[in-house]
C-alpha cells in the first residue's frame, strides 16, 4: 500500500454504521476491479464539487467538500475531516489555484475563505441577478452572467420531492443532476431566449466589465487553469441544439487559435466557437480545462447515442484529437490527471446518452493516438495533414462497479493532483458521500 | 422438383411468388458444410484479404482471369438448362440452389463454370430490362437469366475487357484490340465503335450510351491501352491436389502481398494522365482535365449523361478520393468528401440507381469508426450511416428502390479492420437517429439546409444473408442488387472454384417481395 500508508491503520478500526447492524468499512478492495476504494466523507449528503471545478487546497493534499453543514476539507492521506466552514453559502465556486483559498457568493458578494485561519473575506459585490461560477488562474478575477430568468419561476426545475420523512438507512439517495424535467426543462429555457451579459469582476477594485450581450443561454464559465484572461463557456441548453462551446479572451492576452484580427488590447476577443457541429443530433458538452491549460476537452457525440468521442482543442496551437470511446465505456463525464496522461471516467446508466448495458463503472483511461505509421513506414504524412484532426482511442479499466449508484446523481470524477486517486460522488452506499479509488491495483 | 425435405424434416417450400423454376434442384436441402482439410499449411492463405479492390474486376484490369488454368473436369454443364441439374465436384453434389441454414435465404449459384465472374460491384451488369446478369468465364462472356439460371454463351473467345451494360440499350460495352466495342446481346454482334487514343483507356459509358470515359496516361503506356499495376508480387499458388472445392478456395487477386506497396508506389509517381471522353459515335476524344493524381473509377452517373465520378486512387489515407465532374463543361471537378482527420478514408464509392447520390464507405478513422455515406449531387444533402466493426463490409450497395443496403462482409486482414464474425453477406435495414431539435434550433438548421446544412445521420440494423465462412477474401464478393431488388448477386469461391452466386433478399419461407 504505498499509496495510503497512513491512511489505512487510522481507517483500520473505523467502520461506518449504515444500518445499525451493518458497520461499512471506510476502505475496502473492490471485488470486481481489485482497486482500493475509500470513502472520505462520513457525513450523509456530503459532495464533492462538479467535475471541472478545482476542489484541492493546502498543495493538493486536502479536498473540498460541501456538506449540509457547511464545507469540510478531508485530507487525502489520511482521512481527517475539518469543519472549515459552518453556514450556508449560494455557492461554492472553487479552490483558488494560486492560494488555496476557497471561493465562495453569499448574499450577492464574492467571498474567500482560508482554509488555515477559517476567516472569509468580502472580495467584490455582484451586480443584481448576477452569478460567478470561475476565478481565474491568478484570482483576480470571477466571469459569469447578469441574467433576469431567476425572476421566472416557470423556468425553474422541476424537481422530484425528497421522501417525506427524509431518507432511511439503506435508501438510495437521489441526485438532482438528472430528474424526469430535466430535458424538458433545458428546451424551456433555451426557448425563452432571455436576455444576459456575460461579465468579469475585478476582485480587487470590484470593477464589473460587460464582456457580451447576448440571449442564447450562457452557462458553465471556466477560466484557464493557467492563463488568467482565457475564459471558456458554454451556449447551454439540450446538446443538439446548440453549438455549445466557446473561448474568449476578456483582456489582453496571446490571440486564440485561428483568430481572424487581433482583439482590442485590452479584450473582449470574439468569441471563438470551438466544435462547430456538422451532423444532425451531433453534441459536444461537458468540456474541462487540461491541467496545464493547453487543452480543452470534451464529451462529443457524433450523432447522439450513437458514435462516441472524447474530443480535444489545444488553445495555443489549434491543433484537435479525438479519442474514441466504445459505448459502454461513454462516461457522464470524463477528466484528465495532472499530467495529463490519463483520463477517468464515472461511467452511465442504461437511461443516459448511451445506452449502455453495462457501463456503471468508474473507469481509468489510457490513451493512445492511432498512427498507423505501420501501414506506409516509408511515407510521412504530408504536410498537408498538419491541421487534421488526431484520431486515438482509449484503453480502459475499470476502478469502480457502480452497479449499486443511481445515476440521478453524477458522480463527477476528479484525478487528485498527485494523480494516485480518482475522486467521485456516490450514493452505491444509500447516502451521498465522496468517494476515492486508487489509480494503482491493490496488491 | 419444386420442394423437398429437409434435414430436419420441415417441408421447404420455393416462394411461390419467387422466380421461376430453374434453380429448384433440391431446393431444401441445405449444403454439407465442408470440413476444412488438414493437410499442413496451405499456400493459399497467404493471401491474406485486405482493403484493396481497385483491381477486383479482371475484365477491367486485364492481369487477373487468365491466369489460372482450370482443370477442365470440373467444368460441368457447360450450356445449362439447369433445372434438375446439380453441380459435380470431387464427387460430391453440391445443389444449385439451397437455403444457407444459418440465415434462411436462398442462395443460388448461378454460374456453372468454374472461374466465372461477376462485375466490379459498381458496374452496371443487367442486360434484357434487367432480367440477365453478365459473368465473364475463361471462354468469353454469358449471360445467366437470374430467375430460371439458364446460361447462354453470348461471346466466345477472348473478349477484352468487359466494362458495363448499357443501361438504355443492354449492349455490352467493352475494349478489345484499342478499340471500344459494343455487343449486342440478341444478335451476339460484337461492333468497333471507337478508336481508343495511344495510351489511354475507357472503364465507363454515360446513360445515354453516347459517350465513354477514362485516362489517358502519358507516363506508362500500355499495349491494351491504360496504366496498369504491377502484377501480383507472388504467383498463385498451384490449385491443391483434386483440385479447388469446399474447404480449398480459389484464391482471388482483389488483395495480395505487395499491393500496398504497389498502391504508394502508384500514387508516389505523381504520373501525369488526362480525363478524357470518346464519342461513341463520331470517336470524338475529349481532353477533360490533365493530371498528376493516379485516377481511375471513372462513374458516369446512372441517370445523368454528362456527369461523371471519378477518384483519385492511392492509399486512401493520403488522398481525398471521390470527385465529380461534369463532361461537357469546362470546370474544375469538385471533390465529395474532404477528410478532416488523420488516418481518416473515403472510399469505394457507388451510384444510387436513380443518380441522385453517390455513396461511399467512410471511416472516421480508417479501421476504427465505420460509415456508409452519401452525398446528393444536386442539393448537397448528406446523410451518413454508422456501421459496427461486424457490419463492416469491403463494399456497400444500395437497391434500386434506394430502401436497403448490401454488404459483402470482410475478414480480418493486416490492413482492414479485424471484425471477428464478418464473413457474411448482409442486407441492411437503414434506420434514422431519433430526431430530438426543439424546433426553433431546427428553423436554424433549416435555414443553414443544403450544402451547409448538417449531416442526417442514422444506422444499420443487419439481417445476415449467407454465410461466407467458407470463403476466401483474397476474393471479393462485390455484392450488387439485381434491378427487381430481389436479389443480391456476388462472387464468391466458398464452394473452391470462383462462381458467381445470388442469394435472395426476401427470407426462403416467407412470401417474396420488393421490399
Amino acid at each position: 500500500m504505498r499509496f495510503f500508508l497512513t491512511l489505512l491503520p487510522l481507517l483500520a478500526g473505523l467502520a461506518l454504521s449504515a444500518h445499525a447492524a451493518d458497520a461499512l468499512p471506510r476502505s475496502w478492495i473492490d471485488p470486481d476491479t481489485g482497486h482500493r476504494i475509500v470513502q472520505l466523507s462520513t457525513e450523509p449528503g456530503s459532495a464533492c464539487l462538479y467535475f471541472t471545478q478545482y476542489g484541492y487546497a493546502a498543495n493538493g493534499t486536502k479536498l473540498l467538500m460541501t456538506t449540509p453543514h457547511g464545507i469540510d476539507l478531508v485530507t487525502l492521506a489520511t482521512g481527517e475531516i475539518e469543519h472549515v466552514y459552518e453556514g450556508r453559502t449560494n455557492r461554492v465556486i472553487q479552490v483558488g489555484r494560486k492560494t488555496g483559498a476557497i471561493f465562495y457568493t453569499k448574499e450577492d458578494a464574492v467571498y474567500a475563505l482560508d482554509p488555515a485561519s477559517r476567516q472569509s473575506r468580502l472580495l467584490a459585490k455582484l451586480p443584481p441577478h448576477s452569478s460567478v461560477t470561475t476565478v481565474n488562474s491568478d484570482e483576480t478575477m470571477v466571469a459569469g452572467a447578469i441574467s433576469e430568468s431567476d425572476r421566472r419561476p416557470d423556468l425553474a426545475p422541476r424537481l422530484p420531492a425528497a421522501p417525506a420523512g427524509g431518507y432511511q438507512p439503506g435508501q438510495t439517495q437521489l441526485g438532482h443532476d438528472n430528474y424526469p424535467d430535466k430535458v424538458a426543462m433545458m428546451a424551456r429555457r433555451l426557448a425563452a431566449r432571455i436576455p444576459m451579459t456575460m461579465i468579469t469582476v475585478d476582485l480587487q477594485t470590484g470593477a464589473v466589465k460587460e464582456l457580451l450581450h447576448s440571449t442564447d443561454w450562457l452557462n458553465h464559465f471556466q477560466f484557464s487553469p493557467t492563463d488568467p484572461t482565457l475564459l471558456m463557456y458554454a451556449h447551454e441548453g439540450a446538446w443538439w441544439n446548440v453549438d455549445r462551446l466557446w473561448l474568449m479572451r476578456v483582456a489582453a492576452g496571446a490571440p486564440l487559435p485561428g483568430a481572424a484580427a487581433a482583439s482590442p488590447p485590452d479584450g473582449p476577443s470574439e468569441p471563438m466557437l470551438v466544435q462547430k457541429r456538422s451532423m444532425a443530433m451531433e453534441t459536444a458538452g461537458h468540456e474541462f480545462w487540461s491541467n496545464d491549460g493547453q487543452w480543452v476537452y470534451y464529451d462529443h457525440k457524433m450523432p447522439n447515442a450513437e458514435v462516441f468521442w472524447v474530443s480535444g482543442f489545444n488553445v495555443v496551437t489549434g491543433a484537435r484529437v479525438q479519442y474514441h470511446v466504445d459505448r459502454d465505456q461513454w462516461s457522464v463525464h470524463y477528466n484528465n490527471s495532472e499530467d495529463g496522461t490519463l483520463f477517468s471516467g464515472d461511467g452511465g446508466a442504461e437511461t443516459n446518452a448511451a445506452h449502455a448495458k453495462d457501463g456503471k463503472w468508474i473507469y481509468l483511461f489510457r490513451p493512445e493516438l492511432i498512427t498507423r505509421t505501420e501501414l506506409a513506414p516509408n511515407t510521412p504524412p504530408p504536410p498537408s495533414q498538419d491541421q487534421m484532426i488526431q484520431a486515438g482511442t482509449f484503453h480502459f479499466e475499470r476502478l469502480v462497479n457502480l452497479a449499486k449508484h443511481d445515476y440521478s446523481l453524477e458522480p463527477n470524477n476528479s484525478f487528485t493532483p498527485d494523480g494516485k486517486w480518482v475522486v467521485f460522488r456516490s450514493n452505491l452506499r444509500g447516502p451521498i458521500q465522496v468517494y476515492a479509488v486508487e489509480v494503482a491495483k491493490a496488491q | 422438383m419444386r420442394s423437398s425435405r429437409t434435414s430436419s424434416g420441415r417441408r421447404e417450400r420455393r416462394n411461390a411468388k419467387g422466380p421461376d423454376a430453374g434453380f429448384d434442384v433440391r431446393p431444401g436441402i441445405a449444403e454439407p458444410r465442408p470440413v476444412m482439410p488438414q493437410i499442413g499449411k496451405l499456400s493459399y492463405i497467404h493471401f491474406r484479404p485486405a482493403r484493396f479492390a481497385f483491381f477486383s474486376q479482371p475484365a477491367i484490369f486485364g492481369f487477373v482471369s487468365q491466369r489460372n488454368p482450370y482443370p477442365m473436369k470440373y467444368l460441368f454443364s457447360l450450356l445449362a438448362a439447369p433445372a434438375g441439374l446439380a453441380l459435380a465436384v470431387q464427387g460430391q453434389e453440391l445443389p444449385r440452389s439451397w437455403i444457407d441454414p444459418d440465415t434462411g435465404h436462398r442462395v443460388v449459384q448461378l454460374s456453372t463454370e468454374p472461374n466465372s465472374n461477376s462485375l466490379y460491384f459498381t458496374q452496371y451488369a443487367y442486360t434484357d430490362g434487367g432480367t440477365r446478369l453478365i459473368m465473364t468465364t475463361r471462354h468469353g462472356v454469358d449471360l445467366v437469366t437470374v430467375s430460371t439460371g439458364a446460361i447462354e454463351h453470348v461471346l466466345e473467345g477472348n473478349s477484352g475487357r468487359v466494362f458495363q451494360a448499357g443501361r438504355k440499350t443492354g449492349k455490352i460495352f467493352l475494349t478489345k484490340d484499342g478499340y471500344v466495342c459494343s455487343l449486342d446481346p440478341d444478335t451476339k454482334v460484337l461492333t468497333q465503335l471507337a478508336k481508343l487514343p495511344e495510351g489511354g483507356s475507357v472503364v465507363t459509358v454515360n446513360s445515354d450510351e453516347t459517350l465513354a470515359a477514362g485516362s489517358i496516361s502519358d507516363a506508362v503506356p500500355q499495349p491494351s491501352g491504360g496504366r496498369r499495376a504491377q502484377p501480383p508480387a507472388e504467383q498463385n499458388p498451384p490449385p491443391p491436389p483434386g483440385g479447388y472445392r469446399p474447404g480449398f478456395p480459389q484464391p482471388g487477386h482483389d488483395d495480395y502481398p505487395g499491393k500496398l506497396d504497389m498502391m504508394i508506389r502508384g500514387q508516389a509517381r505523381h504520373a501525369v494522365s488526362t480525363i478524357f471522353t470518346i464519342n461513341l459515335q463520331t470517336g470524338e476524344v475529349k481532353r477533360l482535365y490533365r493530371t498528376t493524381e493516379w485516377v481511375n473509377h471513372f462513374q458516369f452517373s446512372p441517370t445523368d449523361p454528362t456527369l461523371m465520378s471519378f477518384a483519385h486512387e492511392g492509399p486512401w489515407w493520403l488522398v481525398d478520393r471521390v470527385w465529380l465532374m461534369h463532361v461537357d463543361r469546362d470546370a474544375p471537378p469538385m471533390l465529395v468528401h474532404q477528410r478532416t482527420m488523420k488516418m481518416e478514408i473515403a472510399n469505394h464509392e457507388y451510384w444510387s440507381a436513380d443518380g441522385k447520390w453517390l455513396c461511399y464507405d467512410c471511416e472516421t478513422p480508417m479501421n476504427e469508426v465505420f460509415w456508409v455515406a452519401s452525398y446528393n449531387v444536386y442539393t448537397g444533402e448528406r446523410v451518413w450511416y454508422h456501421l459496427t466493426l461486424d457490419q463492416w463490409s469491403i463494399h456497400y450497395n444500395r437497391s434500386p428502390d434506394g430502401t436497403l443496403y448490401s454488404g459483402d462482409g470482410g475478414e480480418p486482414g493486416h490492413l482492414g479492420p479485424q471484425p471477428p464474425h464478418s464473413k457474411w453477406i448482409y442486407l441492411f435495414h437503414p434506420q434514422m437517429v431519433p430526431e430530438l431539435r426543439i424546433p426553433s434550433a431546427q428553423a436554424a438548421e433549416a435555414a443553414e439546409a443544403g450544402p451547409n446544412g448538417l449531416i442526417k445521420v442514422g444506422y444499420f440494423e443487419t439481417e445476415k444473408l449467407v454465410n461466407l465462412a467458407n470463403h476466401s477474401y483474397s476474393l471479393e464478393p462485390n455484392g450488387n442488387f439485381t434491378p427487381d431488388g430481389k436479389w443480391i448477386v456476388f462472387r464468391s469461391n466458398m464452394r473452391g472454384p470462383i462462381q458467381v452466386y445470388a442469394v435472395e433478399v426476401a427470407k426462403a419461407n416467407q412470401p417474396a417481395s420488393t421490399p
